[in-house]
């Protein structure tokens, strides 16, 4: 189980990360006061990554981020300043990633995504669909049986996983499979999708969202 | 051309001409008189001549002849003696005819020089004088050849002279004139600086003629230059910060408004999480308005109309404030007071009343339940006062700049922009009052008014 820690403090921009996280399989836990936060941190530090806003009652990002960091917790700075200063302050002081507002929340569950593989902490393995599917390995099974995918169509699919119950759009699901320089047409996506449908029996599983892209829906 | 070059060109050119005609004039004169001298000593020498040729004719008889008389003694080169149809005694180079066409017969010195006749042998130049004697003309030759060759040594000394004073008139005016236009020079550099932006520069005066006088109204309009400047690059300031604080307060809203509406689009929520979402985006939508009416009023209020007071009535006044805070106080269980010594204040009542408002808001908003707020009108001043979290003596003067929040979450959690105070501000700048702030933190905060009627 992935927890992930939200110190924000609007209200609606942490509910909605929070919701967004949780429909990925994540477990998030929101903070609306730094100095709170601090506190709840003191008795349960098992967090594998901090979502910090920098502008924060009771305890700024920053001196927040201290904290986090001597928890060994990786950490995202959400941030409304777009200047420079901060930025630098953020990243030297040894935070993953920021993102300035107003960002995509797509975007945001990429960086979270792309943190946590830095750090190990994205599963290996998930059972999803009646799937049994190893990230490492690139393997997928069903029933112990392996089902052979090309690598293009094993990377779509982890995608989707990663992405579960959010509907990615063909053009981010391009540039996230093949590659923002990769000139193929969103065509390339619809192929691989019906590829993955057949050879997996996601048939019902993998939703068309009309006119935007696809969905894997699961339950978890 | 630089100024300079110009006055040391014309300086030049009028020495030049003051040199020309002056030398002309003077070597005219000097050449005149020149010449005067050497005919007077011609006729002197020829006067000699011609007596002894005389007293010899008398003495010696008719019978000698002329050129015996000569040879006796008056034999000279420069004499030349002729009877009327021959030439007795010649020996110079000029034949009869010549020397009678230049001759002067007279001997007046006052004669003009310039219309006598020389004759020329190679380098040298003759006159001739010549006077008739019995029955014989006789010639004298004189020598002007030195003259001459003095009159010329005596122009190229002065064209020399003359090209030295210009050169020395050059330098010096190229001196005198780097003194006197230093102070343009130093206009000059002072206006480039300026130019580029150094507001601050000035021009130190010394001088107390026109330059320095244009130095002094240069430093003048420096000042009002720079002031001027300043004044903009604040008021730009404002505007800036302003602009930066308004895109931050429109940043989260934004942000929150498109993530949500982002999940919608592309997530499946249930039926719960649904609403939620729908009912974030309709409250930060209200945000949004409550923003923008609220930049509206700044801007209208920036750009200025006059206000016209009227006759308003104290009671209705505040009775209408109880009646918009109402809710508030409740939300907040904090009591309001208000009390008025005049039944009538001459003002504009829609805007004392957003100004109130305004005020009793963030003062119910600063206050802990079951304290209380007054307003009071007396002696013509306004106060609110709360007993609420205070503002602290450095974040006093800041608070009235538009966005400013003493506790961020708080105010925003109330549905603030930070506009309030600002807005204030403007409001009471249009009616011409002043308002003052004093607060403690802990222990409340008191508003006060002055010149609202």
């Amino acid at each position: 189980m992935i927890r992930i820690l939200i110190v924000e403090d609007e209200e609606a921009i942490a509910r909605m990360i929070a919701v967004n996280l949780e429909c990925s399989g994540y477990v998030a836990r929101v903070f609306n006061d730094g100095k709170e936060a601090a506190e709840a941190l003191a008795s349960d530090a098992d967090y594998n990554l901090a979502l910090l806003d920098v502008m924060l009652p009771g305890m700024d990002g920053f001196q927040l981020f201290d904290i986090v960091k001597a928890k060994g917790i990786p950490a995202i700075f959400l941030t409304a300043k777009d200047d420079v200063v901060s930025k630098v302050t953020g990243l030297r002081g040894g935070a993953e990633d920021y993102i300035v507002k107003p960002f995509e929340v797509l975007e945001l569950m990429v960086r979270i995504e792309k943190v946590l593989e830095r750090t190990g902490a994205m599963k290996k393995k998930e059972n999803i669909c009646g799937l049994d599917v190893d990230f490492e390995a690139m393997q997928v099974k069903r029933d112990g049986e392996e089902l052979h995918l090309k690598a293009m169509e094993f990377k779509l699919l982890e995608v989707l996983i990663r992405n579960r119950n959010k509907a990615v759009s063909r053009e981010k699901l391009l540039s996230l499979v093949w590659g923002t320089d990769f000139m193929g047409e969103t065509r390339t996506v619809d192929v691989h999708i019906a590829q993955l449908r057949k050879k997996l029996g996601l048939e019902d599983a993998i939703r068309t969202i009309p006119k935007f892209g696809y969905r894997l829906e699961a339950d978890d | 051309m630089k100024l300079r070059k110009k006055m040391i060109l014309i300086v030049s050119i009028a020495t030049a001409v003051s040199m020309i005609v002056g030398g002309f004039v003077m070597m005219m004169i000097l050449r005149r008189s020149m010449l005067r001298d050497a005919y007077s000593e011609a006729t002197v020498s020829a006067v000699d001549f011609y007596s002894g040729f005389e007293r010899r004719l008398e003495n010696e008889g008719k019978d000698d002849t002329a050129l015996a008389l000569i040879y006796k003694n008056l034999d000279d080169w420069r004499n030349v003696v002729f009877n009327g149809e021959q030439e007795i005694y010649n020996i110079t180079v000029f034949s009869h005819g010549e020397l009678e066409r230049v001759a002067y017969h007279d001997d007046a010195r006052e004669k003009d020089v310039d219309i006598r006749q020389e004759l020329n042998y190679e380098d040298g130049r003759y006159i001739v004088n010549a006077k008739r004697v019995g029955d014989y003309i006789l010639y004298r030759l004189y020598d002007i050849t030195d003259v001459h060759s003095r009159i010329r040594s005596y122009i190229l000394a002065y064209i020399v002279a003359a090209l030295s004073m210009i050169l020395l008139v050059i330098v010096v005016s190229f001196l005198l004139l780097r003194k006197v236009l230093h102070p343009l020079d130093m206009l000059t550099d002072a206006t480039n600086d300026m130019a580029n932006g150094e507001y601050s520069r000035r021009v130190e005066v010394t001088s107390k003629d026109e330059l320095g006088s244009l130095a002094e109204h240069f430093n003048v309009m420096a000042e009002a230059v720079e002031q001027n400047q300043r004044s903009l690059q604040e008021s730009e300031e404002r505007k800036t910060l302003m602009m930066g604080n308004l895109s931050h307060e429109l940043k989260t809203p934004m942000t929150a408004i498109a993530g949500y509406a982002e999940t919608l689009l592309t997530t499946k929520l249930s039926e719960e999480q649904r609403e939620e979402a729908l009912y974030y985006i309709y409250s930060e939508t209200n945000r949004l308005g409550r923003l923008s009416n609220k930049m509206m009023q700044l801007l209208s209020l920036s750009e200025g109309d006059v206000i016209e007071k009227k006759d308003v009535n104290a009671e209705e006044l505040f009775q209408g404030i109880q009646e918009a805070v109402s809710v508030k106080k409740k939300e907040h269980s904090v009591e309001v007071e208000t009390s008025f010594d005049s039944e009538v204040i001459r003002t504009d009542e829609d805007l004392i009343r957003d100004v109130i408002i305004n005020l009793v808001d963030n003062a119910i908003k600063a206050s802990q339940p079951g304290k209380t707020v007054w307003v009071a009108w007396k002696d013509g001043v306004l106060s609110v006062r709360d007993e609420g979290i205070g503002i602290p003596a450095e974040e006093l003067d800041t608070i009235t700049e538009p966005f400013y929040m003493v506790d961020k979450s708080r105010s925003r959690k109330e549905g603030g922009a930070g506009l309030g105070l600002s807005l204030t501000k403007l409001i009471l700048e249009k009616l011409g009052a002043v308002m003052k702030i004093t607060s403690e933190p802990g222990k409340g905060t008191e508003v006060t008014i002055r010149g609202i009627a």
